[in-house]
């Protein structure tokens, strides 16, 4: 038995994968080394959600999974999310200032209208609460998923 | 980042799981096992835990298991929290459940994980003490079931080497009316500074809470008091006496008011409930 770095394969948007990580590291650190940066650490500690990524389509927080349990699994980055419907919503209800947790809302906002196209209030707040936004009211953030549900935007990826 | 190296280990059977905790064990090394790994994640990077093997237990097959089955509601340790609100159909762990941490960290928290905790909250535990729960642990001459009241909290009572394989509670139970309060000190989300479950079963009112002391705690004599007392604030006087532990005073509450908080509730939960028992 050793420490030694193994190799893993995972699916990354789309693309599989080899990589080579420590045994010990995190899947934030692997994603940002290979270039994807777009989780990003914020307090590493599972509390803000800026690390947000979807594996298997769900949203887990980057910062607290060991790059060793993502082995043969499908991943989701925010580069990966070629859909901009979500972006286009924030845009629009100017859900973002400084942009530093967007991507972590997004893919979560994508995952809650993939899974809960038609989300009541209490359902999206509690996918939502997952993410802290240092800049925004949060409101405008509610705004920008509200449209996507009123437009019905994912009923049809859905069903 | 954790800054230590160590070995990962994703065993498929709870034989090897135990094999390679045994190994590193006789290497005089330190192993661990790992539902979620989350609180693992976060004590290793802050180097207050510092394993030198990591037993990931999720993909023991079974593990992952939530049913009801022979009159049992059946959770392997692997559960999510997640999975747990929404496949057992247990109205009262749900609504537990869902004010455990946020809703994309309960992706990866586990039923094992919570319950097994080295935080003093494990507010997943409240439901499964008040109905009485067994849980299944794998030991290295096999399975055995035991009371939770008999293992929990499982740091007293876990042996080297023993983990959690499953709980199981009476189905017929997870329908009576239950109560839950999670009193936190700013958001919602956090840990509580005192949070009390209870459910009105036949003639009990059972009572269990977290926050208040080391460890949740199921409240049996406050139980019988609160059905026999004529006035209420008579049992009051006595919960400090029950705990077998001095009340959290730190920086989030100090323990004269979680105390009152405590008592608050249980009288909110006396007079709504005393009636109909
Ligand atoms: C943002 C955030 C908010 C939180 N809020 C709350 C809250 O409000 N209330 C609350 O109660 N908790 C809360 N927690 C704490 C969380 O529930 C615990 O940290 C829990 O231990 C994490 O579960 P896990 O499956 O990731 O555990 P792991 O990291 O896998 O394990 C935790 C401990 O349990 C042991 N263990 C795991 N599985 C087993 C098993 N099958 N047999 C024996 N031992 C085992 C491990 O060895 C370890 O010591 C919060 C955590 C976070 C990150
Ligand atoms: S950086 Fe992962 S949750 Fe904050
Ligand atoms: S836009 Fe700056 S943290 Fe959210």
């Amino acid at each position: 038995m050793n420490h030694l770095p193994q190799t893993i394969q995972v699916q990354i948007n789309g693309q599989v994968k080899t990589l080579m990580v420590r045994q010990a590291e995190l899947f934030l650190d692997t994603l940002r080394n290979a270039g994807l940066t777009g989780a990003k650490p914020g307090c590493k500690n599972g509390d803000c959600g800026s690390c947000t990524i979807l594996v298997d389509h769900i949203p887990i927080q980057a910062c607290q999974l060991f790059s060793m349990e993502v082995m043969d699994k499908n991943i989701m980055t925010i580069e990966g999310l070629i859909d901009q419907t979500v972006q286009k919503a924030f845009e629009e209800k100017w859900a973002l200032q400084c942009g530093y947790c967007t991507p972590g809302y997004i893919l979560n906002a994508y995952a809650l209208l993939q899974h809960h196209p038609n989300a009541d209030e209490e359902t999206m707040k509690q996918w939502l609460d997952s993410n802290i936004c240092r800049c925004t009211g949060y409101q405008e953030i509610i705004d920008a998923v509200t449209l996507l549900i009123d437009r019905n935007e994912y009923h049809e990826h859905h069903s | 980042m954790i800054s230590f190296d160590l070995q990962y280990f994703q065993p498929n059977t709870i034989e090897d799981a135990i094999n390679i905790y045994e190994q590193f064990i006789s290497e005089n090394k330190k192993p661990i096992y790992a539902s979620g790994g989350t609180e693992i994640i976060s004590r290793a990077r802050r180097n207050e835990v510092q394993p030198d093997a990591i037993i990931d237990l999720k993909n023991i097959p079974g593990f992952h298991k939530c049913e009801h089955k022979a009159g049992k509601l059946q959770i392997g340790s692997a559960v999510t929290l997640n999975h747990a609100a929404t496949h057992s159909n247990f109205p009262l762990l749900k609504t537990v459940i869902q004010s455990i941490a946020t809703q994309t960290a309960r992706n990866k928290i586990t039923i094992g994980g919570n319950l097994a905790s080295s935080l003093p909250y494990r507010e997943a535990v409240l439901p499964l003490l008040l109905t009485d729960s067994t849980i299944v642990l794998a030991t290295p001459k096999g399975a055995i079931t035991k009371n939770i009241h008999d293992v929990f909290p499982f740091n007293e009572h876990l042996k080297e080497l023993e983990l959690m394989m499953e709980v199981h509670l009476d189905s017929k139970l997870i329908k009576h009316p239950h109560f839950w309060i999670k009193k936190t000190k700013q958001s919602q989300i956090n840990y509580p500074i005192v949070s009390v479950a209870a459910m009105h079963i036949d003639n009990e009112i059972r009572i269990a809470t977290s926050g208040l002391t080391a460890n949740p705690l199921r409240m049996k004599q406050l139980e019988k008091d609160i059905l026999q007392a004529v006035e209420i604030e008579d049992c009051l006087d006595q919960i400090e006496s029950y705990l077998p532990s001095p009340i959290i005073d730190d920086m989030i509450a100090q323990s004269d008011y979680r105390l009152f908080l405590f008592k608050q509730i249980i009288k909110d939960i006396a007079i709504n409930w005393k009636g109909a028992s």
